[in-house]
């Protein structure tokens, strides 16, 4: 039995306009100690379906689906109290915005000390103490003093290691961390890459990354899962998914990132914006920016299937899974991709670069 | 002026902020002065895209600024076209904004949440009475599909479009004025990397199409490659390097910029080079280090000549050194400035921790071997480690900084040619390279 099983998470929004399903029939599991990714570009239903792990989406959203089950059970049926025992003991979550997720008008410490004095861990001088050794465990120099900082007086980097202590505070098995690094500096974004790879390794703590950014999940992931659109498109061990891409999506990242060295005159870029959240494309839903899509993307939904042997994927099963019609066989002329390592010298950078055929590289206008 | 002169030129360019904007603080003189740039010689030539790359804090936001003349430096000049514009009257200047433009960091908050789209776009235009009136409409709905709008979207509100598409109207905004020079500052931060490409194509596009020159502020070294032409690196307000990308990636460079290259991750999980990770934040600019301001941080910082040190050994010391200081300016127990107890001790160890406190144990605190190869250094760190140990923190402090002065604290470095070869001049501002320079 896998630490976090989510099977078939759909999770609607009702606005206005219309139902938005932000999730949509979503299934995986993490191992404990695994560090596992979800990508995707904004509104692709990262965020979503990490509040949804612990319950948190509010009103005027809604899980209308699935069960997410921790060590078994499903956390979505669990009583009040139960639930309030679960979030933060055993599953923790770092939250987007470092300096909104902070309350202003507590120290450091104090919002620390909090988190274990609900929970009973510690209180009193032994939560103090603990909290002084958290702060410096995700390394932050001069931990006696920081503890009576304000998070205003913390730069952003110090209030992203911050939260990473709050979320620790009561030795999580799995900690969610919602784009952990975005808006930071690549040296302090370095710094806390270091971290979290120590915390997988020397804590067994099991990490579910959430980032757009493909080059921290090469850096530290063990498996990655692609959403686009609410759904899965493409899931896999992080070596295949960057040097075997099955999802002309993932193709279409990786190629978008601007890299040292490659003599690129211009970014290849997916065309089209991402798709309307309240009628998405009938088929595949990344049809209408797909440089290889045929008549039947958009008439049928391709489903998650082993690319290997195109026969149903399993939510159990750690094998490369993708949801392209390339993968069963019905696309005529196959994915025209193909990716490159380049190995320019023995020091430096090897590296995927999908591309090459036509269709690829053209913009939106 | 003539075909070589740069379009835009800053010589010794200074801004200094002050905190004592209160009436107490000014009669009690405690304002403390923030030196965001301090002393930036800068060229653009026509046609041309400078890269500006520096962690959040190093004064790129202020340099941009001062370019475009929305500040006043403290000292220096910016020229354009060969006019300085400190020089320039009221009139002048309004002028001076149809040619230089600013594209700013967060699009949203850049844009009026209240104008519909088109009269963001339009305002520039009858601010300048660059097009009449009637024909302003046609204007906009060109300005938008050059920037790869549709002309509707010039009735919609800013909310209505995503972030990208945000920075697109910002675009086209500053395009309104037919500027020369536009200043992007950190234009595609914000964005997906799919919708930063594009961004980044377009701007590429734009300046085929109109000649125009860019200052491209970011802190992603990896966008600044693909965009510049040239490249200047910025550390605590000065300029420590400047090349072109070539020279600047495939040469010799400074370790700063070694270290911000190598901490951009690689989107290869099999990728195993060595990253520098640099210690800590980037220090106050309310007082900056001394000599090259990189020296707190610098992993290849110069040993005093003296001794036969290793550089990462004196790292440490230096390290220890710049810890001892603080623990001394503060008082109180030098422990808690120092990396005390050593990371990684568990909480039972650091309650101990006052019977291990020794001269061995600090060293393994910061990374020194127990013995020190060159005789001389390790007798005067011993010595200076005993009197720490033994609660003389002043003694050890004053011992360490006599014995163990880089040139890298004492002397601002000189930016130093070291290849002029290229079609651009590189230059970098380290004794590493200054050392070499003279010897030549």
């Amino acid at each position: 039995m896998a630490l976090l099983e989510v099977e078939n998470l759909t999770v609607q929004f009702y606005t206005e306009d219309g139902v938005v399903r932000a999730v949509d029939g979503l299934s995986y599991e993490i191992e404990a100690g695994e560090t596992f990714a979800i990508v995707g570009e904004s509104g692709a239903g990262k965020s979503v379906a990490s509040l949804s792990l612990l319950d948190l989406v509010g009103r005027p959203g809604e899980i209308v689906d699935g069960e997410v089950r921790f060590r078994g059970r499903n956390v979505l049926e669990l009583p009040r109290e139960e639930l309030r025992r679960l979030r933060g003991n055993d599953v923790a979550i770092v939250f987007q915005d470092s300096q909104a997720a902070l309350d202003p008008v507590y120290t450091v410490g104090e919002q620390i000390v909090e988190t274990m004095r609900a929970h009973e861990v510690a209180s009193g001088r032994e939560a103090r103490e603990r909290a002084i050794a958290l702060l410096e465990r995700v390394g932050i120099a001069d931990a006696q003093s920081r503890y009576s900082d304000y998070p205003h007086e913390l730069s952003g980097g110090i209030a992203q290691r911050v939260l990473v202590a709050v979320g620790l505070s009561c030795e999580p098995d799995l900690l969610i961390l919602d784009e952990p690094t975005t808006g930071l500096d690549v040296t302090i974004q370095a710094q806390l890459l270091e971290l979290l790879e120590e915390l997988a390794s020397s804590f067994e703590t099991a990490i579910q990354l959430v980032t757009h950014d493909l080059g921290v999940v090469a850096e530290c992931c063990d498996r990655v899962l692609v959403m686009y659109g609410g759904r899965a498109v493409e899931r896999a061990p992080v070596e295949e998914l960057f040097y075997d891409p099955a999802h002309p999506y993932t193709a279409g990242l990786l190629a978008s990132i601007p890299r040292i060295g490659a003599d690129r005159e211009r970014l290849p870029s997916l065309p089209g914006g991402p798709p309307n959240p309240i009628q998405p494309p009938t088929g595949c839903r990344f049809h209408p920016r797909c440089p290889y899509a045929e008549e039947v993307c958009a008439t049928s939904e391709p489903d998650l299937v082993e690319t290997e042997t195109g026969t149903a994927a399993d939510a159990t099963r750690q094998d490369h899974v993708a949801a392209c019609h390339e993968h069963t066989g019905d696309l005529e002329d196959g994915l025209g991709y193909a990716v490159r390592v380049v190995d320019d010298s023995p020091d430096a950078t090897r590296g995927t670069s999908p591309g090459g055929s036509s269709g690829r590289g053209h913009d939106d206008r | 002026m003539t075909g070589d002169d740069p379009l835009l030129r800053a010589e010794g360019l200074e801004k200094r902020f002050t905190t004592s904007d209160g009436l107490l603080e000014r009669l009690l003189g405690r304002g403390e002065t923030i030196r965001a740039v301090d002393g930036v010689d800068l060229e653009i030539a026509e046609g041309e895209t400078l890269g500006l790359v520096g962690e959040s804090g190093c004064g790129k936001t202020t340099l941009g600024r001062l370019l475009v003349g929305l500040d006043e430096p403290s000292a220096g000049s910016v020229v354009y076209r060969g006019r300085d514009l400190a020089t320039l009257d009221r009139r002048e200047r309004r002028e001076l904004r149809t040619n230089v433009q600013y594209v700013f960091q967060n699009p949203l908050a850049s844009l009026n949440p209240q104008l519909p789209v088109g009269d963001i776009v339009g305002e520039p235009l009858a601010v300048h009475d660059i097009v009449p009136p009637d024909r302003r409409d046609d204007r906009i709905a060109d300005l938008l599909e050059t920037v790869g709008l549709e002309p509707s979207a010039a009735n919609r509100y800013p909310r209505e479009f995503s972030g990208g598409q945000c920075q697109r109207i910002a675009i086209a905004r500053a395009l309104a004025v037919e500027p020369e020079v536009l200043v992007c500052d950190e234009p595609v931060t914000a964005l997906d990397v799919s919708v930063q490409a594009r961004i980044l194509n377009l701007l590429s596009e734009l300046q085929a199409e109109f000649g125009l020159s860019y200052l491209f502020v970011s802190h992603d070294l990896s966008v600044v490659e693909h965009v510049a032409d040239r490249i200047a690196v910025m550390y605590l307000g000065r300029i420590v390097e400047r090349g072109s990308p070539t020279q600047l990636f495939e040469g010799d460079s400074h370790p700063y910029t070694e270290a911000l290259l190598s901490a951009i991750p690689e989107p290869d999980p099999c990728w195993e080079g060595d990253r520098i990770v640099l210690e800590g934040d980037v220090p106050s600019a309310i007082d900056p280090p001394s000599g090259c301001q990189f020296h707190t941080r610098c992993p290849k910082v110069i040993p005093p000549s003296a001794y036969d040190l290793e550089c990462e050994v004196f790292r440490g010391v230096m390290d220890l050194r710049l810890d001892l200081a603080d623990a001394v300016a503060d008082g109180g127990d030098p422990r808690e400035a120092l990396r005390w107890p050593p990371a990684g001790a568990t909480n039972a160890t650091a309650i101990d921790a006052d019977s291990t406190f020794t001269a061995g144990a600090i060293k393994d605190a910061y990374g020194i071997p127990r013995t020190l190869t060159d005789e001389d250094a390790e007798a005067a760190l011993t010595e200076a480690l005993e009197a720490l140990a033994a609660g003389d923190a002043e003694r050890a402090r004053s011992r360490l900084s006599r014995t163990f002065e880089s040139p890298c604290e004492t002397d601002r470095p000189d930016p130093q040619v070291v290849d002029d070869s290229g079609d651009a001049r590189h230059r970098i501002a380290c004794h590493r390279f200054y050392d070499r320079a003279t010897r030549e």
